[in-house]
């Protein structure tokens, strides 16, 4: 496969996660819903996925069956080496408390916490808390936000409580980063900032990256770029990232 | 009630049937409030009702005037205006004995003089078996005593009379409202019942027994002059006539012991009809306050299209109205019945345990006020409560429709980050947790209200538990310390009370003055009873409400601490004049000392004291202290036989008595205790469940960064338990001022109940609504481990 230019992605390196022949359907008889139909596909460190398709066609459904936090109904799913067939949800939480992060398009910070304390919590209850303020400062820091440590997510704008989900989501140092429409509520600038720091996660520091949007314009800066259709792959292209803060929409 | 959008009424079907265990726990709470008013409600009403009839068809006396010569006191009675009928006959105290089987006891007993024939329109009977009228030579039994000795018509007994021993036989059984609780005075309200017997006895039969005349007179009020507000100023008129006429004592209706002891009963079931539905309604309230409002708020972007698209605001604001108004109705309805039931059980229980013969019930079974006011409570209750969430629906913009966030929750720093600088290190999962308790202030302030609510209902009935067994334990263990009292037909004399003492299990023995008195200070004088005793006795505590022991004085006397309630002001070291009712003397005499006494209110002396102001009256009964493992009943057989001796009461068989009266009342408390529980569960379920629905999200997005549910549920219960603790320290405080203000009702000169709780059993409480608290949390918490979080981590803010 063609790596692209300044791509994180490590050819030789093992897959983060895969996906074999992965179906989900909700319901049953007539109103069963086929979410997912077979679907396969291989996730590398290092990567920007950004995955198209549009509302109904399955990529929430796949980033959730990816992170465990929704069953398949068939097919295997394997993160870091780790099948999640047959894990009871406390071995799941701990495998994502291990490999993967989350982040969502309406940021789901705790209200009332700081944004420092939104980063440290989840690498308290998580992680051992053995330098936790250094990390959490180095992963304001990262995220250009070190300065509103103190602030609460009703003092912060979108982009900013945004950039303070994603600290949280890498402070844990997954290996996995699954993104929901994570630019859905931000204006155009925002959104790039954003998007430059997830693109930064890749390169920088090795984590494949997942970006599910409906937002095509997006896909500029992906490594490969998965369209849904219906459920199914419909198309993967792998190409040259471009630069995040080069996306328009 | 009906909203009239027919998708509306959908929407309210469906969000009730979504979210039905919080829908339940509201009605729950409403029903128990509910049932608890027309339980109580009906109850009272059924027996006083009861009791009035009784009275009615008695013609329960309004006054009760006891004198040398009544009959001229009985004319001028019955010209005054209001009066009805008077009534003058015998009553006198003399000694019965009763064999029943192989065993014969000797009891005080009262004869009350009664027509031969016919009945008389003033305390008259209802007779229950053989005869209405006694004829001469014989009987009618009171029926406690027929009850406690297995008497019926055709059974002997005999009674110690002026003219000798007098053998009766049993012509019926009957019953008298006078005697419903046969207490012989006020001083003597709780006695065994195998310890006095009343009789009534032909007219002549009395006096001769009696060796008297007619002593006392009745006077029966018109109905119309009884309820008019001016009836206070009729008997004030025909008492003070008794008084100048030389009466030696005047008693109101409400004075008379058995008609003071029930009446109270009635009166602790008119305030529990009112009291405790508050609790219960209150707590209703609250929780569909926080219920709906949390509805509100998450359907404000709804609310907001549907107002974007021309809804009325009434509509709105009757659909939001109809979730509570429902739940009032349903609770209300399910609970009137249900109260009404449990009244009729309350009120059969009650009329049976004193014996109210079942032709003067007048239980209804549905009362149409209890119905209407029991409805109404419940839908006020809850709809007050739904009344601001749904105003707070129709002030919602359309613009609400636009936004893709709600309005965030009240954040900041707590006030003791600001106070405690080194606060800011603590772990965050701390903050999350204290911090979550101010998101919502006013739901905290529920929350934590609907606590104390419960505790108060916990600890006033706790409090009223303790206290009784306090006064029991303090009344028959420190303070009346004799094992057994004989009382004679004459003076006491040395060699007798040497006879007691030497009854093989007897430790020591004593003679002792029990007289009646009536003491002055100032304007108020009070009828009560004198008892001497030797300087030393050991038959008698005296202590103070701390415990300490008091030593009887030899310049003075005594008056029990509940006494100053009737003579105010009166203090230690005042004076008072004690007027001897047997003799007609008068002394004055030093208050030395006010002990503690639970049940009674005496004026106490030492036995040289009493002989050196008033010599003539002498002990007339024996009280003794058995040794550890004597035989009691082989005792009081010894000395039951002894000669002169009229009566011998055991102190057990009192403290068995008094246990007996207070054993209804156990089982409502018993009740009380679990209802508290259950309302606790109830608010706590209801808010802790809004708190976590809330929250969701986050809890959800947590879930999804790997925390554990172990480590979730953690800090979702430590939220609740520290809400809950906001709510136990003013529940405690206010739960100790409840009980004390329930213990005052049932307090009076005879009763001194002082909150007796103990600091164990206060932690008990606060421990027992904690645990409740963490037991309401399970449904939340189980709501919390089968999320799907997948969902609801894609959810808008709501």
């Amino acid at each position: 496969m063609a790596v692209g230019r300044d791509s994180g992605m490590d050819v030789d390196a093992l897959p983060v996660a895969s996906l074999r022949d992965v179906t989900k359907t909700y319901g049953q008889g007539d109103a069963c819903v086929h979410a997912l139909k077979k679907v396969t596909l291989d996730l590398y460190p290092g990567e920007v996925i950004v995955v198209l398709g549009p509302s109904g066609s399955g990529k929430t459904t796949l980033l959730n069956v990816t992170g465990g936090i929704e069953p398949v109904t068939s097919g295997e799913v394997e993160v870091c080496g780790q099948s999640l067939a047959n894990k009871k949800p406390e071995e799941l939480a701990t495998l994502r408390r291990k490999h993967v992060a989350f982040i969502f398009q309406f940021f789901n910070l705790i209200q009332t916490l700081t944004a420092a304390e939104n980063v440290s919590l989840i690498a308290e209850l998580t992680q051992k808390s053995a330098g936790l303020h250094e990390r959490v400062e180095e992963a304001l820091s990262g995220v250009g936000l070190l300065e509103r440590a103190a602030h609460f997510p009703a003092q912060m704008s979108g982009g900013q409580q945004q950039r303070v989900a994603i600290a949280r989501a890498l402070v844990t140092g997954p290996d996995l980063l699954l993104c929901d429409e994570p630019t859905g509520a931000l204006d155009l600038d925002t959104g790039r900032h954003v998007l430059a720091l997830l693109q930064a996660a890749a390169r920088e520091q090795g984590r494949c990256v997942v970006i599910v949007t409906h937002n095509s314009g997006i896909a500029t800066m992906a490594d490969r770029v998965v369209r849904f259709h219906e459920g199914s792959i419909a198309q993967v292209v792998q190409q040259e990232a471009g630069e995040a803060r080069d996306v328009t929409w | 009630m009906v909203t009239t959008h027919p998708t509306l009424r959908r929407k309210l079907r469906r969000d009730i049937r979504r979210s039905w265990p919080l829908f339940t726990a509201l009605v729950v709470t409403v029903f128990l409030g509910v049932t608890l008013y027309a339980a109580a409600n009906n109850a009272y009403k059924n027996l006083q009702a009861s009791y009035d009839h009784a009275f009615d068809v008695q013609g329960f006396p309004d006054l009760f005037v006891s004198m040398a010569d009544p009959n001229g006191y009985a004319r001028w009675a019955r010209q005054q205006p209001g009066v009805q009928d008077v009534r003058t006959r015998v009553q006198a105290d003399l000694p019965f004995t009763v064999t029943s089987g192989s065993a014969t006891t000797k009891l005080l007993g009262r004869i009350v003089g009664y027509p031969a024939s016919g009945k008389p329109s003033v305390a008259s009977l209802t007779p229950l078996s053989g005869a209405s009228n006694p004829s001469k030579g014989e009987v009618l039994v009171e029926q406690h005593m027929a009850d406690a000795f297995g008497l019926s018509p055709g059974d002997g007994l005999s009674i110690s009379t002026a003219i000798g021993n007098v053998p009766v036989t049993v012509a019926g059984i009957a019953s008298s409202a006078e005697y419903l609780w046969p207490a012989p005075s006020r001083q003597e309200e709780v006695v065994p019942y195998d310890s006095f017997g009343v009789l009534f006895v032909d007219e002549q039969d009395a006096r001769a027994w009696s060796g008297a005349g007619d002593n006392q007179a009745l006077v029966l009020l018109s109905d119309g002059t009884r309820d008019d507000s001016a009836s206070e100023s009729v008997l004030s008129d025909l008492s003070d006539g008794a008084i100048s006429r030389g009466a030696s004592n005047v008693m109101t209706r409400q004075q008379q012991p058995s008609n003071s002891v029930l009446q109270e009963d009635i009166d602790g079931f008119r305030q529990m009809a009112v009291a405790f539905p508050i609790l219960f309604l209150s707590a209703a309230a609250l929780s569909m306050y926080v219920l709906l409002t949390r509805r509100v708020v998450s359907e404000r972007q709804i609310i907001g299209t549907l107002r974007a698209s021309g809804v009325k605001g009434s509509a709105l604001w009757w659909h939001y109205m109809s979730y509570g108004l429902w739940a009032g109705v349903i609770g209300a309805v399910l609970g009137v019945p249900l109260g009404m039931l449990l009244a009729a059980w309350m009120s059969s229980a009650y009329v049976r345990v004193i014996g109210l013969p079942s032709q003067l019930e007048q239980f209804a079974w549905l009362r149409p006020e209890t119905l209407m006011v029991g409805l109404v409570f419940g839908v006020v209750a809850t709809g007050v409560a739904a009344f601001f969430p749904a105003r707070r629906a129709i002030r919602i913009a359309p613009a609400e429709a636009m936004r893709a966030e709600s309005p965030n929750p009240k954040t900041g720093r707590s006030p003791l980050e600001r106070i405690v600088p080194w606060a800011g290190r603590l772990p965050s999962r701390w903050w999350m947790v204290l911090r979550s308790i101010g998101r919502n202030g006013r739901r905290t302030l529920f929350t934590a209200t609907g606590i104390a609510l419960a505790l108060i209902l916990v600890l006033a009935s706790v409090g009223l538990l303790q206290t009784m067994r306090h006064i029991v334990a303090v009344q028959f263990d420190q303070v009346a310390t004799a094992d057994l009292q004989a009382l004679y037909s004459q003076p006491v004399t040395s060699t007798q009370v040497q006879r007691v003492r030497n009854v093989p299990g007897v430790d020591t023995a004593e003679a002792v003055v029990d007289t009646p008195v009536s003491v002055a200070y100032g304007d108020a004088v009070y009828a009560t009873q004198l008892s001497a005793f030797d300087a030393t006795t050991r038959m008698h505590g005296f202590i103070t409400q701390s415990g300490s022991p008091m030593a009887l004085p030899n310049d003075g006397v005594f008056v029990d601490e509940s006494m100053t309630a009737q003579l105010p002001g009166l203090q230690v070291g005042d004076t008072v004049a004690i007027t001897f009712t047997d003799t007609g003397d008068s002394v004055e005499a030093v208050v030395r000392g006010m002990p503690f006494e639970p049940i009674g209110a005496f004026v106490y002396a030492s036995k040289a004291w009493l002989h050196k102001h008033v010599p003539q009256v002498g002990p007339g009964s024996v009280q003794a202290t058995l040794r550890s493992g004597a035989d009691a009943e082989a005792v009081r057989s010894k000395v039951t036989g002894f000669p002169g001796v009229e009566a011998v009461v055991e102190t057990s068989a009192l403290q068995t008595t008094f246990n007996q009266f207070t054993g209804l009342f156990n089982v409502f408390i018993g009740a009380m205790l679990a209802l508290g529980g259950a309302m606790a569960f109830a608010i706590i379920f209801t808010t802790m469940s809004v708190n976590i629905v809330e929250r969701e999200r986050e809890l959800a997005t947590l879930r999804a960064a790997g925390v554990r549910f172990r480590t979730l549920a953690g800090l979702v219960g430590s939220e609740n338990v520290v809400t809950a603790a906001l709510g136990v320290v003013p529940g405690l405080a206010l739960g100790v001022l409840a009980a004390q203000g329930l213990l005052r009702t049932y307090s009076n000169d005879q009763f001194t109940l002082p909150l007796y709780v103990s600091g164990w059993s206060l932690l008990l409480a606060a421990a027992v609504i904690m645990l409740v608290a963490l037991v309401s949390q399970i449904p939340g918490l189980r709501a919390i481990r089968r999320m799907d979080i997948a969902t609801v981590v894609r959810e808008r803010s709501g």
